[in-house]
Formats: structure tokens, C-alpha cells, sequence
């Protein structure tokens, strides 16, 4: 009961008519962003930062907060049109929501992305309010043991979700990792594999390889065909899902926010871990799963849900510890901060009108997202029929600028294209990109905290099987090399491989 | 459209002429055009808070717009890089921290000389550090840690994410014997899920970090490390007060040029700069920062930039040393 009269003054005072407008601005811009590959939310909040010191502190941070979670919706739009993730966290949609835009369906692929995403959101926002305290118990007893073996699981998923050869899937993520280990290493403050270049000392940004194998390769790619016209040029479909669809998305949306609620909720293991550990539990789930990789809707509809699920529960060890768990929650704690709010324990309880407030204008921005989003695919389809010739120097001049604005480098530029090629050249040799980004995003983490497990167990390996938790990890991790080696996989991939691209 | 575009460019032009122009902005006078304010630390932290802040009011000073740009890599020295390399007109200046001077004796090679390269115009206060424990540690005060301390069978694990973390446990330890094991973070974001859930016992910290923890009873504040006791803190005692000396952590906000910038240019800066930290609203602003006002003009800055570099130079020797077998 205590809860409804909390979310009560929250929603009178998300519902102002300034808090409103700060939450569809946000939503909006958020959408914006999302959609154009490149230009990310850390940058958007970071150039807009200054101008919301003028605002009151919960108009500002519902603003910023909308612009965060509208990203995790627009992201999934060029995904699917484009093969162009809008956001890294985006790059699993890519793998079976572009070729659904392919077969014609790319309507249906970004509905079920939409609805999937809006229950998500709701599902997490209503978690946040009812046990955000309790929750964060959870998240500290989360240590470094527990954070390797999850980080050595998504590693050994990278593997696993190979469609064609495993072998050039574990390939991927070594080449991944190795790109991972570029830069200061924390423990000594030595550099790298940086060959001398001081702006490589903080590693390679995950936005500046993202957009380069998955941005700039594709438009690569898409040059070699324009003249034919693309598939993804066919009508966009019908819009809602039919029924067997919805037979496959519904469990796929549930076990998606399930997980991407709780991995949401732990500092540092970013929005990428979520959408791409529910795709591998898709895969696991399956029935067929030789059907994923080739536009299975399961694909887009759980890791749309676990992304969208992992940025609302986000918010939890921000507002109620003060931790941030991503770069754009530490944006919005500077944003508090210089409001005179110290994010942590006490937010909730000193400051219930900002706490409350910016739950109920997630519940409210989720529900405009999904008013602003149905009647936009439409729209966004019609983008399509934009000539080639306008489209890709538009999506190029994007991803440069949100490039650049991420540390106002032009190096960042060059790298960029560097990869670009690189993912060309790995796309044409027929190996996948998404294990060489997640080996990237995890191998550093599990690094870090293989080092810091061992140093705070004074060096007792058996620290990873004595944690209940970390030894649960590392035998699902184990259950889904093994469930990769099995003969029925091998049978499908070998399937597939004999298939035509 | 071309002529829309001319429409909306006059249209522009006119605005800019409707702009009051303060008194002060004569031809001849510095500064004539933007001035680009570079910051190496990422924008929405507290550094690049206080430097929008200096920014702003120099700017209302000046009659030109001091514009922020965020530099930040390599712990700072590529901002540092881009304006050393920048010419020395007054147009391009720097931001930065006290663990800039740390940097050519962290990073080989040396990107660049702190006491030569670089001209100090005014440094605006720091940010406050203090000693913060686990409530796991039975110790109310800085005698009674060092007791537990010692009274342990293994040494306590502390948390560093900078250099200056590192910094204020290393003389820590140099100066009560007592042994502690650094635990390194990248950032204190990282390292405090780990101090809160106990399995590291100490930091040595910023205190915009630990005293929202403190107020919550998740941490305790043994000490501050600043000369004086803190309003924030006040019951709070400092490490000089409970009889140790010379542990701190170089936190200081200032502002700097390239070296060879005409001293008339520096001079009206860090005028500007002493006369801006006079005014209610950036000194409430700072306030509410957690930053601690003190104005260095130039040479005293000179001083500390001086002093610090011999201290960065003693603690890396130092820990050199303790690596070799």
C-alpha cells in the first residue's frame, strides 16, 4: 500500500505540464539519436548537460532519463532496416531482425521490437519502484568472483550462438579480446599494444568499433550492391504479428525482461550483456535453433525486451547507491549532483517527490515511446526509399559526428574507418562480427576482474567455485560449450553452412 | 532555398548586432574571439563542473565566450598535449587537476614538462579527500584503525582509481608503518560496489564520493585529509590532528596557459579569475560542489605545481623501489 501512495506523488509530479513536455523531448530526442547510427546517448547527454542546469532537478533528470531509454527503443530501427545498429546494444537485433526486413516482415520485426521494449520498460520500472532497496543487496553481493565467471559465460554464449563455423566464431572472439587488451592495463599503468599512440592509452571506445564493423562495413557492403535494389526495399508488411509470431515472441518478451531486469541491476556489465544473453537464451530455448540467424522474431524480441529491461533497472544502483553503472548513469549523477543531490541511500528516502517522479515519468515515457514509435515505422520504412546516393553520405556524416563528439578526437575517425574495412574484409571471408564485439566489450571486464578476484582472495583460485553464485556461472558456462560441441548443433551449423549467404 | 539560407543569415546577423557588447571589448584588446577552455577530465564530472563554472563568469567578464572543451584520455595528458602544442595567444587554455603534474613520471615518454611547457594562471581551490573505512573496521577513530590495523594477520585491502588515491595511501603507510594492499580501479565508480560491500576496507577518497555513503552509515570517515577540518565533516578530525603529517593528495582546480603566452594576457586571466571567485554566484556554485575556495595566483601556483612535482617524484621513486625484489 505504502507503494501506490509513493507511485501517487510520483505521477502528480511527473504529470506537470513542464515534467510532461521534459519527458516527450527527451523520449523523442532519445528516438532521434537511436535511430542515427553513431550519434549515441553518452554524447547527447554530455552536449546537453549544460543547458539543463536552468531546470529543476527532476525535469532535468526525467529529460536525460528519456533520452536514455528512448535510445534503447530507436536503436533497434536501422538495426533491422539497415543492418546498422543504431546503438552497440543494438547489434543483436541486427543478427535476425535484418534478415526478417529481408523475407518482407521488417514491419512485424519492429512492432514486436516496440511492444517487446514498452512491456520491458514497464516490467522494469515497476521493479525499480517496488524493490529497488532489496534489490541492491543483490547487486553488491555481486563481487569480482561472481563478475568473472559472468563475463567467462558471455564469452563462452559468443561462441555458442555461431550460426556457420565455430571455429571462425571463437576466432572472432579472441580477435576481440585481443582488441579489448589495447590500453592502459589498471593494475600496472602500463600501456598496451597502444605502439606509442597516447590516444590509445584508454583502449579503442566501443561506440568507434561498433560503428566501424557494423557501421561502416555494412555501408561498405551496400555499395558493392546498390545497383541492385536491396531487399530491404519490399513493402514493409503488415504490422502486427500473426499468431504463430505471438506464439514465439510472448515467451521470448518474458525470459528477455526477466533477464535483462536483473543483469540491469549490475554495475558495469553494460547494455550489451543483456540483449545478447537473452538472444543466447533464445538459442537455447529453441526448438530449431538453426532458425536463428536467419530471421527468427524470437531474435528481435527478446534482446529488444532485455535492453529496454536492463535500462530502467539501471537506474537502481545509481539512484539508490550512487553508483553508476554505465556512462550515462555517471552523466546523470554530475547532473544531480550539481542540483545539490548526492545520489545514494538517502535519495529515496530525503527526496521522494525526485525518486518517485522520475519512476512514474518512465512509466510515462514508455507509454509515449510507444504512441511515438508504431506510427514512425512507417515512416521509417519509407526512409528507405531514400536514393542510396542521399541515404549512406547522410549515415556517414552521423556516425562521424557522434564520433566525434564522443572525445572530440579525429583519430577516432580514422580508427573507425580502419575498421570498417576490417569488417568488410571479415564479412566477406564469411566471419560473424557480434562474437568479435562481445569479445571486445567482455574480455577486458573479465580480466579485471579475474585480477581483482584473485587479489582480494590473496591469490586462492578456488575462490570461483567456493562463491554459490559464481560456481552457478561457470556451469551454465560450461552446459553451453558443451550444448555447442553436441551433434545436433554440429548437424544444423553444417546445414546452414552448405546454404547459400 | 538558397535564398531562405540568405534570408535566415541576415536574420542572424541582425540578432548579433542586438547583443549588448560589454564594456572592455575595445579592437586591440584581449580577447578579440572566442577562447577555447580545454578540460581533461570527461564532461558532467566535477572538474569539468568547476571549469564550466570559471568558464561562465569569464566570460560575462571578458566580453567573449570561453567555451569548454572536454579532452579527456591518458589520465589527462592529451588535453594537456593539445594545448601545449597550441600557440601561446591566450585562445586555447587549459583545465586541469592537481594529478596533471603526476603524469610525465607515470607516462614514458614524458608527454610533456609540468614545470616548463605549461604557464599557471590561477588555481580556483580543490576538491577534499578523506579517509573512509567499512563499518566492518572496529575503529572510530585514525588510533584505533592503525591499532586493528596492525593487529591483523593480513594487511587491509584500499581501493585507488588515480594516481592521488595512491598517492595518500603510500605516505599513509610511510608514515605509521602500518601495511596496507592496494586493490586498482579504474574508476572510483568501480571501486565502490567493492568498499561498500566490505570486501575492501579503506580509500582514500574524494569526499563528494564517500559522504553520501557516510550520512547513510555505509562508510565511516576517519579523517579528512585537508589542513583544516571540513563544514561538511565537522566531526571529522584532520590526519594532523591525530598526529600524522604529510598525507595528501594534490587535488587543485586550475587553470593554465601554454608556456611563452604573453604575461599581460596571464595577468588579466588570473585578475579575472581572483575577481570571478569574489562573486556570490560562483562561489555558492563551487560551494555546492564540494570545492574548496582558495585562489593561487600565478607564482604561488608556480610554487605548488613546483612542490608537487618533487612529491610525485619521491612517491613513484619510492614505489619503484618497493617492486624491486
Amino acid at each position: 500500500m505504502e507503494l501506490i501512495g509513493h507511485l501517487q506523488l510520483g505521477f502528480a509530479a511527473a504529470a506537470g505540464a513542464q515534467n510532461l513536455l521534459a519527458c516527450f523531448t527527451g523520449a523523442l530526442l532519445g528516438t532521434l539519436i537511436g535511430v542515427l547510427p553513431g550519434l549515441g546517448p553518452v554524447a547527447t547527454i554530455a552536449l546537453l548537460l549544460p543547458l539543463t542546469y536552468g531546470l529543476p532537478p527532476l525535469t532535468a533528470l526525467i529529460m536525460l532519463a528519456g533520452i536514455y531509454y528512448g535510445a534503447q527503443y530507436g536503436g533497434s530501427t536501422t538495426s533491422i532496416l539497415l543492418n546498422l545498429p543504431g546503438e552497440a546494444s543494438s547489434v543483436v537485433t541486427c543478427r535476425d531482425g535484418h534478415p526478417l526486413a529481408k523475407q518482407g516482415r521488417a514491419g512485424t520485426a519492429l512492432a514486436v521490437a516496440a511492444l517487446g521494449s514498452f512491456f520491458a520498460g514497464c516490467v522494469g520500472t515497476l521493479f525499480l519502484a517496488a524493490c529497488a532497496p532489496l534489490l541492491m543487496r543483490f547487486a553488491l553481493d555481486f563481487g569480482p568472483a561472481e563478475y568473472c565467471s559472468l563475463m567467462l559465460f558471455g564469452l563462452s554464449g559468443a561462441v555458442a550462438i555461431a550460426s556457420r563455423s565455430l571455429l571462425k566464431s571463437l576466432a572472432m572472439v579472441v580477435l576481440g579480446l585481443l582488441l579489448g587488451l589495447i590500453g592502459t592495463d589498471a593494475n600496472s599503468g602500463v600501456a598496451r599494444y597502444t605502439f606509442g599512440l597516447r590516444e590509445l592509452d584508454d583502449g579503442v571506445g566501443t561506440t568507434v568499433l561498433a560503428v566501424g564493423v557494423f557501421g561502416f562495413a555494412e555501408l561498405l557492403h551496400g555499395l558493392e550492391h546498390a545497383c541492385r535494389r536491396t531487399p530491404a526495399m519490399r513493402p514493409c508488411g503488415r504490422l502486427w504479428p500473426d499468431r504463430a509470431d505471438t506464439r514465439r515472441a510472448v515467451p521470448a518478451v518474458l525470459r528477455g525482461t526477466a533477464l535483462g531486469t536483473l543483469l540491469g541491476l549490475l554495475p558495469g556489465a553494460g547494455a550489451l550483456l543483456p540483449a545478447f544473453a537473452s538472444y543466447a537464451l533464445e538459442k537455447a530455448c529453441a526448438r530449431d535453433p538453426a532458425r536463428f540467424g536467419q530471421g527468427a522474431i524470437e531474435g528481435v524480441a527478446g534482446p529488444e525486451s532485455a535492453n529496454n529491461a536492463a535500462a530502467q533497472t539501471a537506474f537502481i544502483p545509481m539512484l539508490t547507491l550512487g553508483i553508476p553503472s554505465n556512462a550515462i548513469m555517471a552523466l546523470m549523477i554530475g547532473a544531480l549532483t550539481l542540483h545539490d543531490i548526492q545520489p545514494g541511500p538517502q535519495v529515496i528516502v530525503h527526496d521522494p517527490v525526485l525518486f518517485w517522479g522520475l519512476v512514474a515519468s518512465m512509466w510515462i515515457g514508455n507509454a509515449m515511446l510507444l504512441v511515438l514509435n508504431l506510427p514512425l515505422i512507417g515512416l521509417w520504412v519509407r526512409l528507405l526509399a531514400t536514393p542510396y546516393r542521399l541515404l549512406y553520405p547522410a549515415i556517414l556524416l552521423f556516425c562521424c559526428l557522434g564520433l566525434y563528439a564522443l572525445a572530440n578526437r579525429t583519430g577516432d575517425l580514422y580508427l573507425a574507418a580502419l575498421f570498417g574495412l576490417l569488417g568488410y574484409l571479415l564479412q566477406k571471408s564469411g566471419c560473424e562480427t557480434v562474437p568479435l564485439l562481445l569479445g571486445f566489450v567482455l574480455g577486458p571486464l573479465f580480466e579485471e576482474h579475474l585480477r581483482r578476484a584473485l587479489l582480494l582472495a590473496r591469490g586462492d583460485a578456488s575462490v570461483f567455485l567456493q562463491r554459490p553464485l559464481s560456481l552457478a556461472l561457470l556451469l551454465a558456462a560450461l552446459a553451453l560449450i558443451l550444448g555447442a560441441l553436441s551433434p545436433t548443433a554440429r548437424r544444423a551449423r553444417r546445414q546452414l553452412a552448405t546454404e547459400p549467404v | 532555398m538558397f535564398r531562405r539560407l540568405t534570408a535566415l543569415s541576415m536574420m542572424l546577423m541582425m540578432l548579433t548586432t542586438l547583443v549588448p557588447v560589454p564594456a572592455g571589448a575595445q579592437a586591440g584588446e584581449y580577447p578579440q574571439r572566442p577562447v577555447t577552455l580545454i578540460v581533461t577530465l570527461p564532461a558532467g564530472g566535477p572538474t569539468d563542473a568547476a571549469a564550466r563554472t570559471l568558464a561562465t563568469a569569464l566570460s560575462q567578464a571578458l566580453g567573449q565566450p570561453f567555451v569548454v572543451e572536454n579532452r579527456p584520455g591518458a589520465d589527462g595528458a592529451i588535453g594537456a598535449r593539445a594545448v601545449v602544442e597550441a600557440a601561446p595567444d591566450g585562445y586555447t587554455l587549459l583545465f586541469s587537476v592537481g594529478s596533471l603534474v603526476a603524469l610525465p613520471h607515470l607516462q614514458s615518454p614524458p608527454p610533456f614538462d609540468a614545470l616548463r611547457d605549461l604557464a599557471p594562471v590561477a588555481a580556483i581551490g580543490s576538491y577534499p579527500f578523506a579517509l573512509f573505512v567499512h563499518p566492518s573496521v572496529p575503529a572510530a577513530n585514525v588510533a584505533e584503525f592503525i591499532e586493528y590495523a596492525r593487529s591483523r594477520p593480513e594487511p587491509l585491502f584500499y581501493s585507488a582509481s588515480t594516481p592521488g588515491e595512491a598517492l595518500a595511501a603510500t605516505a599513509f603507510m610511510q608514515a605509521t608503518g602500518v601495511p596496507l594492499t592496494r586493490v586498482p580501479y579504474k574508476g572510483s565508480s568501480q571501486a565502490l560496489p567493492d568498499l561498500l560491500a566490505g570486501r575492501v576496507q579503506l580509500t582514500f577518497g574524494p569526499v563528494a564520493t564517500g559522504l553520501p555513503h557516510v550520512r547513510e552509515g555505509l562508510l565511516n570517515a576517519l579523517a579528512v585529509l585537508t589542513p583544516k577540518r571540513l563544514p561538511a565533516l565537522p566531526d571529522t578530525a584532520t590526519l594532523e590532528e591525530a598526529g600524522i603529517r604529510g598525507v595528501t593528495v594534490p587535488s587543485w582546480q586550475a587553470m593554465l596557459a601554454p608556456a611563452g603566452t604573453p604575461p599581460a594576457i596571464l595577468d588579466q586571466l588570473a585578475s579575472a579569475t581572483a575577481a570571478a571567485l569574489e562573486t556570490a554566484p560562483v562561489r555558492e556554485r563551487l560551494t555546492k560542489l564540494l570545492l574548496q575556495i582558495e585562489l593561487l595566483p600565478p607564482a604561488a601556483l608556480a610554487q605548488r605545481i613546483e612542490a608537487d612535482d618533487a612529491l610525485w617524484q619521491r612517491h613513484f621513486a619510492a614505489t619503484a623501489a618497493a617492486r624491486q625484489p
